[in-house]
């Protein structure tokens, strides 16, 4: 099991689920430390989505626990999540709202948001991922990308420490793909926020993150830095390394 | 709390549906408060009727859109809030702030508790604002023990009793409804359970026959001619609603 440290944002410490019969994760443990960009990586149905609702309170594990700053999320569930934003599967927003109203009520929950800097914050998070000039629009006028990019708006609200996004790509086109990995970057340089970014875009992930953590059938197969990733790679590259670590 | 609170309601009122269906049931109480005043008598049931004038006209109003209440426009708000929220994925916005599952509930409760008590009292304004501006007065009336007589005020306070107990049994009905939307998966399946509660409660106990037959349990409950406990199962089905489904909001895994 992990010791506790002091910069990990992030622990998961031997969490398992299980769904009737079916174990879903299985005594998984991994940390992430503050300034981290964290590939989360694996075939569908590994288990990525269910440990990121574990990971936002929305289920609870069947065994372990997982802890933010060092808060379990299981027993303070609401301490835990007051400095981290989330996109867990795809972001579904208030059609009959626009984008600014969405945000403007989303951002009404939390608590390190006073009522005084509500509009200033959302602004700020519009400016942010670009969406300034269609902020007053309705959100079910928005393409795939724009939801995506309000995904990350709202998940700025609360001033997080660490962003949890569950394939934010998914849907976007190779120029999104591309504004979505500048964004990551210029928010973990500029404002040191740490992030788990769960994506299948293997080449994407390599590009921006620090570690990567690596899950099969609900087991934690590998962990490590993108240079442990890359040398374990070596010629053959990351893409085929990865379908060997999935089939063997 | 508050900004829980602040941040449902103001998701109540963007919903069309919200606007929509007060502006539908403002038409309906106004097309009934025409209706009845041509009919010139307010029934009880089948067999008793009195004359309707400015002091009675409200109870008899409530009467015409009980159903309306209790069957379509309070399930429909309630499912859409407790229910279709979730599971259309919406609320999973929600779910991942730092707040309390059960606070949320309990503030989404008590939004629903204010829209249904705001149907309530524009039925009963609009009740009394046309009674007293379109049927005659009377020095006395009666309900439906004719051996009470009420004065106007007396008669006043008796239809404001019974707005209250309608409220009470439309509090049962959100508690009842909130659990059913917790234990089904999607907004028909929620409507056809709280259906099937409500009507299949008749066969259960005629103690919970206000579930479905409100405005006739109260008429005979405030005149004393009810003879099955009331507060006791209506209270029951209000907290157990309440608690049970609290519950469920703190513990339940949010899949969707």
């Amino acid at each position: 099991m992990n010791e506790m440290n002091e910069t990990n944002v992030l622990e998961v410490l031997n969490v398992s689920k299980k769904a009737g019969a079916r174990t879903l994760v299985d005594h998984v443990s991994f940390s992430i430390q503050a300034g981290d960009v964290c590939g989360f990586v694996g075939p569908n149905g590994a288990g990525k989505t269910t440990l990121i609702r574990m990971m936002t309170g929305l289920i609870k594990p069947g065994g372990g626990s997982i802890r933010i700053d060092g808060t379990d999320v299981g027993r303070e569930r609401v301490k835990a999540l007051s400095r981290v934003g989330a996109i867990v599967e795809s972001p579904i927003f208030f059609p009959y709202m626009s984008g600014r109203d969405n945000l403007l009520n989303l951002a009404r929950l939390h608590p390190n948001v006073p009522g005084t800097e509500r509009k200033a914050r959302v602004e700020e998070a519009l400016s942010i991922v670009g969406l300034s000039e269609r902020g007053s629009d309705k959100v079910k006028t928005y393409s795939l990308g724009m939801k995506q990019r309000l995904g990350i708006a709202q998940a700025l609200l609360g001033d997080p420490r660490l962003i949890i996004l569950d394939e934010p790509a998914n849907g976007l086109d190779p120029m999104g793909i591309r504004e979505l990995r500048q964004l990551i970057q210029r928010l973990n340089q500029e404002r040191g926020i740490t992030f788990l970014v769960s994506s299948h875009l293997l080449d994407e992930l390599q590009r921006i993150c620090s570690r990567f953590v690596i899950i099969k059938e609900g087991k934690l197969v590998w962990e490590g830095t993108s240079r442990e990733w890359q040398e374990a790679a070596g010629t053959k590259g990351i893409e085929e390394h990865f379908v060997e670590m999935m089939t063997s | 709390m508050l900004a829980m609170m602040l941040s449902d309601w103001e998701r109540m009122w963007k919903r069309k549906k919200t606007l929509v269906s007060l502006l539908i049931f403002v038409f309906i109480v106004g097309f009934d408060c025409l209706f009845l005043s041509m009919q010139k008598l307010g029934a009880f049931d089948n067999v008793s009727t009195v004359p309707l004038v400015s002091e009675n006209f409200a109870l008899f109003l409530l009467k015409e859109v009980s159903f309306f209440l209790v069957l379509i426009i309070g399930p429909m708000l309630i499912i859409d809030s407790m229910n279709g929220e979730y599971t259309s994925g919406q609320l999973r916005m929600v779910l991942i702030r730092p707040v309390s599952f059960a606070k949320l509930f309990l503030a989404k409760w008590m939004n629903l508790a204010g829209m249904l008590l705001l149907f309530t009292a524009v039925t009963f304004a609009v009740g009394e604002a046309f009674g007293y501006a379109f049927l005659p007065g009377a020095d006395t009336v009666v309900f439906l023990n004719p051996e009470q007589q009420y004065g106007p005020t007396g008669a006043f306070f008796y239809c404001l009793k019974s707005y209250g107990l309608f409220y009470l049994i439309l509090l049962a009905q959100l508690s009842l409804t909130s659990l059913i939307c917790t234990l089904l998966p999607g907004v028909v399946l929620s409507y056809l359970g709280w259906i099937a509660v409500a009507a299949g409660s008749l066969y259960v106990s005629d103690s919970l026959g206000f579930l479905l037959m409100g405005m006739s349990t109260i008429f005979k409950l405030t005149t004393g001619l009810y003879h099955h406990p009331f507060y006791l199962p209506l209270l029951v089905c209000l907290g157990f609603g309440f608690a049970v489904t609290m519950g469920l909001w703190q513990r339940r895994g949010w899949t969707k």
